[in-house]
């Protein structure tokens, strides 16, 4: 062969072998049903094929040594298919073709020989490519023969195809959707492949942001969801579908906001790491964990907030990893304590453009059935056993006006007044969710656009929370060693809060209270309470006014928030060697948020206020916060195999800067309702100016990991990052966080061999190492002066000091320890995953009291050490499965154990000050059980005061003091731990089915073991104020008279002011709840009948959400804000 | 890549809205703001600005009529109550929360000396000194036994170091000498750099002509009499040698307050002035200290002069105080700093007390709203006491010179003995630092029974005068 032929061949073979690689990739439905029409006398080829991609679009691809300049072209064709046009006008000269996606490759003809130039007999193979499922023919598959790949074919619109090859040639099938097939040349000439469908190609690597890690060696423990997983457990959010999946992950019930679309949740992953200070908002409970052991969101490679996370479109996502032991979250050090969740978004997929639209139909309704309130006549009835019309009691006046005042409420109660006030203030709803996704483009350049507008109407009238999103991303490869990425993300959101108030307003409103007067109009002042406070002086009597709830509904009284978030990343990927690629990252988050809240003049807030305030009624408070954050990655990655050692190789290095920006003020002084604009304010709120604040964090951190694995079978993990952080002193800013894991892929040994099938996969994974958290306020560890702005003194501006700042604070370590086997049986069909950890976290930051000589009385330091210690086991069974059926069974279950393991004197005098604050009448917790320290004991242990009971001879309750004795005085100091929230074991079970193109599934989560301190019962029941509509059980249960055994103390101690009961040990109860999260059923169109409709695909589903729920105790749910059922009608359409 | 000096570079972060310490210190500016940063914490609502001036040691002191029992346990010295443990601790962490601030000042302005102009650096260490004392003298005269009855008895801690680690407890003698010796260096310092000595610097009322408090061009140095000025600092000196029964140093210090000139008193046509925007209600001129409070107006209000005011005298309680029958009818306090308000139904008259009352908008006030730190009739009370052994008529003087300026005529001219005259001059004082809390420290002092009326009075003790020290500093400094 003469060498320039041969270089041609080969340089001919190289391109396609490239182009090959990269259809094979990306994958191009591209099939050949264009046509062609032309008239053409002794024109050049490449004219010719400049009119041919006018009128088809395909490219032309040849080596410019091709002569095409030669007029020696005349066809004469009309709409005829393009490879018959192509035939056409290569007649005669000397050139073949092939169709590679949209590219045409023109090269010479060669004479037909193997490579090896040994002469084979060759004969056409012809065939058909069907879909699994369907059975239906599948266009555009590639066909090529595995060792020589520049023979190649497409299937034709009936899924046909013919190809050259020799006996014993391996034939290669690859479409995107499915399995690669190989399938060796036998004697038959015709034959039909059925492709295998490829459920997920991600499932076989784990993404940690920072790697991509093959998951057969990688030993870190992680749990990958993918996106369409997830929208099948819950559309609507996302992070409650994830808790789904893995059981560590718990979002902590929110009793008051329920399911308030503008409430953040509250989440931790495996455990607390961190204790509150006791600045913080003691009272919350569920606030306590909440902020200080949020796992850390990385989406596309950035850090994100939650808020970000839970207005994320669904559909944008790919998948969903979470990091959770030492191995795998190491790499994020300083912010790894708590776990990582790291989140992808779909990349476009070349080809022509193509169109995804999303509707979803979201119907909601209130779910009450956990309110069991009295009607109107039970609640009179209620109200005059506890006495409220007994004179000498808690009211005033004398008996003949209580006669009178209990009879005028008999009348309205006979009259048939009995208002259901529960369900005034709500309304059943129905959000809406179109999103738009387009994506195409060749193989340097694609794009994809998205666009999403949603609405979440709550439950409450007039609150919600409507999300538009939009965003852009393209990838650009200018040569095959280089990707450029970049995505632009907008995202405006609105929120109202509804002008109705809190939801337990409503539900203390009494009954025989009408809505309306006479006439018609709602009544804001319905009624009054006269009280005897039993405090000396001028407080003794006091009248308290009953306002109407609803009236304020009818004010043009508005609290919305709305923010604009910008977010750009663009990112550079460098293949500078097959093995070796440089990866830069870049992402700049901007985010303008405002709050808005008008409260009118005539509103319930203000209607009592003194007279000559009236001109400063009305209210108008305004915040504006603008946040930006830069974060920007520098990556080597390396990946070799020498001989049996695999090395995936990692250096870093990330740094992180971000600044928020808050001002706020307030104006007061309305004239009327119209008005509501803040110029219409008479002036600032008295003795306030405006405020700002801002605060700043930077993050610097090097990482290196390495991922080793000798034949497969032994596995290595080690990692390191250094972290340094602005927050702490210049001594402790540099932290060290490091990880090992060892696997053993036992299934791969030889001597296990004997145990296949049985034994498809068993793997052995250790790891530990050192993460950190810093989630905490900045400066902490500098010794601050704030300036007093708004208080100047007559000689200047002041600055005091805000505390003593502890230069040698340092980062809060968290040591893991986690062992986990990895069991397939039978082909995997069967795969079950135990893990066990345990976690010790150093150096709890805490705050220590000082003596208040030194000038403070607290300072911050590491103090502490708390152990969370717990197991998890993950089950999947592919039960069943046949040509049409396909059954999936999955379980998981979860517990953790936390324990204080040591504790300083500081922390006993953290103690000391809840029990202060629960005595202080002022505080209103006197009885909610609050956050204590104790060695030994959980972060969840409930303490109170232990009960043995209400005394049947006179319905008091008796307590166990701290040395056993019994007595009737409560005493804060006997407080003890009484209960734990720590369930034994929670987690969830579901299923799913696929009959032909339905599929079903469902999920149950389900809790057992844990206490809770069933509030309800306190404040509803037995210290619930007699002139409020209550619990039901308050009339029922109580105890009334000497020999009651009642659970509940004297029904005619009516629980105002005085003698409330306070935390007690009577109502802790054992909490088990089962809820039946999710059922979803979808039907997957035929891609004939889709076709039919002009689509590609189209698949309708519902998911219905919170159906059932069953709980151990009954406790009213959602007092702030109701939780709602609801479903989610979707359709899913592909053009 | 990245050198590591950038790195820390890039981790240093400047709060904003916030300083670091050691940022602040770089600068004169910087030693100025945390000097108005102590002042400003002083005159907050939980020391100077409130409870130290207006409320636990002027209810002691029985100025008072409550029928809220939260108030009468105050008034009674329950200090077991819930209100006595929660005010006197807040008190105790404030005032060391004082100190710190004026420490962080002391501690580093030395090394920093160059950054100062002028007289800067003797102001500043000098008011600091000064500010250190003064809050130290007071936590003596509150949680330690006085001098008299127990010298050498546990008093408090007195700091001057910053660190998060405990001080021992000194004895009372002890912190009197340390007292003694931050308001000496003080009175040195400011005696070469305050611009009060000028003879220029003229006291008077903002919108006087004659007046120059506001006339320096450095904000800083204006309104000398807001702050520990070398005057203050003499007047504090004679209080606290006093109250170490050192009568000739106290008698001293006093004169040159006195002596000075600086502050004259009040002209009556301010005082009794029948147009509002020209009434001096508290006596602006004779302050020699005080501390500015712009923001407490309505705080004052609830406290003494609206409808039910939380803290107001029956009438006739007043009627007592000022002895009426005798010298009310001229004196122009009574007459000026109370009104009277009819009782509801059948309960007593009260009287409302009108010192702290700022004028609504749009009418302006003569004076800035200010809580009395050290006032001149102190000093001629002082020199009065201190002189009395040595020069009675001299001593009779000081007292009739206070007594004339507040309207009363008639002269005391002989009094029987040292033990007449210091119950005659405590009558008096009772009635000049009404709501100003200073009354209760006197009687403690001298060890005298606290008069509640006519025939009623507390004896004196330790059990009453000696307030307990808070639990958290036991808890934690034992």
């Amino acid at each position: 062969m003469p060498r320039a032929v041969k270089f041609k061949l080969l340089l001919v073979m190289k391109l396609t072998s490239i182009l090959l690689f990269i259809s094979a990739l990306h994958l191009s439905a591209a099939s050949f049903s264009q046509t062609v029409s032309l008239s053409r006398k002794n024109s050049s080829l490449e004219s010719v094929f400049r009119e041919i991609k006018a009128q088809t679009g395909y490219l032309f691809f040849y080596n410019e040594k091709l002569n095409t300049r030669k007029p020696n072209v005349s066809v004469e064709l009309k709409g005829v298919k393009l490879e018959q046009a192509l035939d056409a006008c290569l007649k005669g000269q000397d050139l073949v073709y092939d169709i590679i996606n949209k590219t045409i490759v023109i090269r010479e003809k060669v004479p037909e020989k193997s490579l090896s130039g040994q002469r084979i007999q060759q004969t056409i193979i012809k065939g058909t490519v069907l879909d699994p499922d369907t059975k239906e023919p599948i266009p555009g598959v590639n066909v090529t023969l595995k060792d020589n790949k520049a023979v190649k074919t497409q299937t034709n619109n009936q899924g046909e195809f013919s190809i050259n090859a020799n006996a014993g040639d391996i034939l290669v099938f690859s479409y995107i959707g499915y399995k690669p097939k190989e399938l060796k040349v036998a004697e038959a000439k015709i034959i039909t492949v059925v492709m295998e469908t490829q459920v997920n190609s991600m499932d076989d690597v784990v993404i940690t942001g920072y790697q991509i890690v093959k998951k057969d060696t990688y030993t870190g423990n992680t749990i990958t969801i993918q996106g369409d997983q997830l929208k099948q457990i819950n559309s609507q959010n996302i992070l409650k579908s994830i808790q789904n999946f893995d059981p560590s992950f718990r979002i902590l019930d929110n009793n008051l906001l329920g399911s308030d679309p503008n409430a953040l949740p509250k989440i931790n992953v495996r455990g607390a790491t961190a204790v509150p200070s006791i600045n913080d908002n003691v009272l919350d409970r569920n606030n306590l964990s909440s902020s200080y052991n949020l796992p850390t969101f990385i989406l596309d490679g950035f850090e994100v907030s939650l808020q970000k996370i839970t207005d994320l479109d669904i559909n944008r996502i790919a998948s969903v990893t979470l990091l959770k032991d030492a191995a795998a979250t190491a790499i994020y050090g300083s912010r790894a304590a708590n776990g990582v969740m790291v989140i992808t978004t779909k990349a476009p997929i070349p080809g022509k453009l193509q169109l995804t639209y999303n509707y979803e139909l979201n119907p909601t309704a209130p779910d009450l059935s956990d309110y069991n309130v009295l009607n109107a006549e039970q609640k009179l009835e209620y109200e005059r056993l506890s006495g409220l019309y007994t004179n000498g009691r808690n009211n005033v006046g004398n008996q003949d006006d209580l006669d009178e005042l209990y009879y005028s409420k008999l009348k309205n109660v006979l009259s048939g007044v009995n208002t259901y006030w529960l369900s005034q203030p709500l309304r059943n709803t129905y959000g809406q969710k179109h999103s738009l996704y387009a994506q195409g483009g060749d193989s340097t350049f694609r794009y994809g656009v998205d666009l999403r507008y949603q609405t979440r109407p709550g439950a409450m009238m007039g609150s919600d929370r409507n999300q538009y999103s939009g965003g852009m991303v393209f990838n650009y490869n200018p040569t095959r060693k280089l990707l450029i990425k970049n995505e632009v993300t907008l995202t405006q959101v609105n929120a109202q809060n509804s002008k109705y108030g809190d939801f337990s307003s409503y539900v203390r409103m009494n009954p025989y209270y009408p809505m309306t007067d006479a006439e018609g109009n709602l009544i804001q002042e319905i009624a009054n309470w006269q009280i005897d406070t039993h405090l000396d002086g001028g407080d003794q009597y006091r009248t308290v006014k009953v306002f109407s709830p609803l009236y304020e509904s009818t004010l043009g009284n508005f609290d919305k928030n709305s923010y604009f978030e910008f977010i750009d990343n663009l990112s550079a990927d460098w293949r500078i060697t097959p093995d070796l690629r440089f990866i830069g990252s870049f992402s700049f988050n901007q985010n303008k948020a405002n709050s808005d809240r008008f409260i009118s003049p005539f509103s319930n807030t203000f209607i009592d206020g003194p007279t000559n305030e009236i001109q400063n009624r009305g209210s108008y408070d305004y915040s504006t916060t603008d946040t930006w954050t830069a974060d920007g990655t520098l990556r080597l990655l390396h990946n070799k195999q020498v001989g049996d050692h695999s090395f995936n190789t990692t250096l870093g290095a990330n740094g992180i800067a971000s600044k928020g920006n808050y001002k706020s003020f307030a104006a007061r002084g309305f004239s009327n309702d119209k008005f509501s604009g803040i110029g219409f304010a008479r002036g600032y709120a008295e003795n306030t100016s405006p405020s700002g604040e801002v605060s700043e964090r930077r993050l610097l951190g090097f990482v290196a990991a390495e991922n080793y694995a000798l034949k497969d079978r032994y596995l290595l993990d080690a990692s390191f990052r250094l972290d340094g952080s602005s927050i702490f002193g210049e001594e402790g800013r540099f932290s060290p966080f490091w990880s090992l894991g060892l696997g053993w892929n036992i299934h791969k040994e030889s001597f296990m061999n004997r145990l296949l099938p049985v034994i498809s996969r068993m793997r052995l994974t250790t790891t530990t190492g050192f993460t950190g958290s810093a989630s905490f306020p900045a400066y902490l560890s500098k010794s601050i002066y704030s300036y007093q702005k708004s208080n100047w003194y007559s000689t200047g501006v002041g600055a005091v000091v805000n505390g003593y700042g502890n230069e040698n604070l340092k980062w809060q370590k968290t040591r893991n320890y986690d062992l986990s086997l990895d069991l397939g049986l039978f082909n995997d069909r069967v795969s079950i995953r135990p893990v066990y950890y345990y976690k010790l976290t150093e150096g709890l930051l805490t705050d220590i009291d000082i003596s208040p000589s030194t000038g403070f009385t607290v300072y911050k330091a590491n103090l502490g050490d708390m152990v969370n210690q717990g197991y998890e086991v993950y089950l999947t069974l592919n039960a069943y499965k046949s040509a049409e059926w396909n059954v999936n069974l999955m379980g998981n279950l979860a517990h953790n154990k936390n324990k204080v393991v040591k504790i300083y004197d500081a922390l006993q005098a953290f103690n000391n000050k809840i029990d202060e604050q629960q005595n202080d009448p002022d505080n209103n917790a006197a009885s909610i059980p609050m956050l204590r320290f104790k060695e030994g004991q959980s972060i969840n242990t409930i303490y109170a005061v232990k009960s043995r009971g209400i005394d049947p001879e006179n319905g008091k309750e008796i307590f166990e003091k701290l040395d056993g004795t019994y007595t009737y005085d409560y005493d804060i100091k006997d407080t003890r731990p009484v209960g734990d929230e720590t369930p034994q074991l929670l987690g969830s079970m579901g299923g799913s089915v696929t009959y032909k193109q339905f599929m079903l599934s469902f999920s149950v989560g389900y809790e057992f073991g844990g206490d809770r301190y069933n509030q309800t019962l306190v404040d509803r029941v037995e210290n619930a104020d007699p002139r409020f509509n209550v619990d039901a059980r308050a009339l029922t249960e109580k105890w009334q008279k000497p020999g009651d055994i009642a659970f509940y103390k004297n029904i005619a101690d009516p629980g105002t002011y005085l003698d409330n009961t306070r935390t007690s040990s009577r109502f802790v109860q054992r909490y088990n709840t089962i809820n039946l999260q999710s059922v979803y059923l979808s039907y997957d169109f035929k891609r004939s009948v889709a076709k039919k409709l002009g689509l590609q695909a189209l698949r309708p589903s519902i998911t219905a959400n919170d159906l059932f729920r069953s709980s151990s105790i009954e406790i009213e749910r959602g007092t702030v804000y109701p939780f709602v059922r609801s479903v989610t009608f979707a359709l899913a359409a592909t053009f | 890549m990245l050198s590591l000096s950038s790195c820390k570079k890039f981790l240093d972060v400047k709060p904003e809205s916030e300083i670091d310490k050691n940022e602040l210190f770089t600068t004169e500016a910087g030693f100025k703001e945390a000097l108005n940063g102590v002042y400003l914490h002083c005159a907050g609502g939980q020391l100077y600005g409130g409870y130290m001036t207006f409320s636990l040691l002027d209810i002691m002191a029985q100025n008072y009529r409550f029928t809220d029992v939260k108030f009468q346990e105050i008034a009674n010295f329950n200090y077991a109550s819930a209100t006595l443990i929660s005010d006197t601790r807040t008190i105790w962490e404030q005032a060391y929360r004082g100190v710190a601030n004026a420490n962080y000042i002391l501690t580093t302005i030395d090394e920093r000396k160059s950054l100062f102009r002028d007289k800067n650096y003797e102001i500043i260490k000098g008011e600091a000194l000064a500010l250190r004392a003064y809050l130290h003298f007071d936590m003596l005269r509150m949680f330690a036994p006085s001098f008299v009855s127990k010298p050498l008895g546990k008093a408090i801690p007195y700091v001057t170091t910053v660190a998060p680690t405990n001080r021992p407890f000194l004895n009372v003698t002890e912190v009197l000498d340390l007292t003694i010796a931050d308001l000496e260096a003080a009175k040195a310092l400011l005696s070469l750099s305050d611009p009060i000595l000028s003879s220029g610097y003229v006291v008077g009322y903002p919108d006087e002509l004659k007046a120059t408090e506001l006339s320096h061009p450095d904000l800083f140095l204006q309104n000398r009499r807001h702050r520990m000025n070398y005057f203050a600092v003499c007047a504090e000196l004679a209080r606290v040698y006093l109250y170490k029964a050192d009568i000739e140093k106290a008698l001293l210090n006093a004169k040159i307050v006195i002596d000075s000139e600086k502050f004259p008193f009040t002209k009556v046509e301010d005082f009794i002035q029948g147009d509002l925007s020209k009434k001096d209600r508290i006596l602006y001129k004779e302050l020699i200290a005080s501390w500015y409070i712009p923001n407490a107006k309505e705080m004052l209000i609830n406290l003494f002069s609206k409808e039910a005011p939380d803290y107001s005298p029956t009438a006739s309680q007043l009627d007592e105080i000022y002895e009426k029958q005798r010298f009310g009818a001229e004196d122009n306090r009574y007459k000026q700093w109370f009104v009277n308000v009819k009782g509801q139904q059948s309960a007593e008259d009260r009287s409302l007390l009108q010192k702290y009352v700022v004028n609504s908008a749009p009418l302006s006030n003569l004076h800035p709203l200010v809580a009395p730190a050290l006032r001149l009739s102190e000093m001629y009370y002082i020199a009065a006491e201190a002189s009395f052994d040595q020069n009675p008529s001299e001593a009779l003087m000081y007292y009739n010179t206070v007594r004339r300026n507040r309207g009363i005529p008639d002269d005391l001219t002989t009094v029987a003995n040292k033990g007449e005259f210091l119950n005659l001059l405590l009558l008096e004082a009772r009635k000049e630092f009404y709501g100003e809390s200073q009354t209760f420290f006197m009687y403690k002092r001298l060890n005298y029974a606290i008069k509640i009326s006519q025939t009623q009075s507390i004896s004196p003790s330790d059990k009453i005068f000696v307030f307990p020290i808070p639990a958290t500093e036991l808890n934690t400094n034992n």
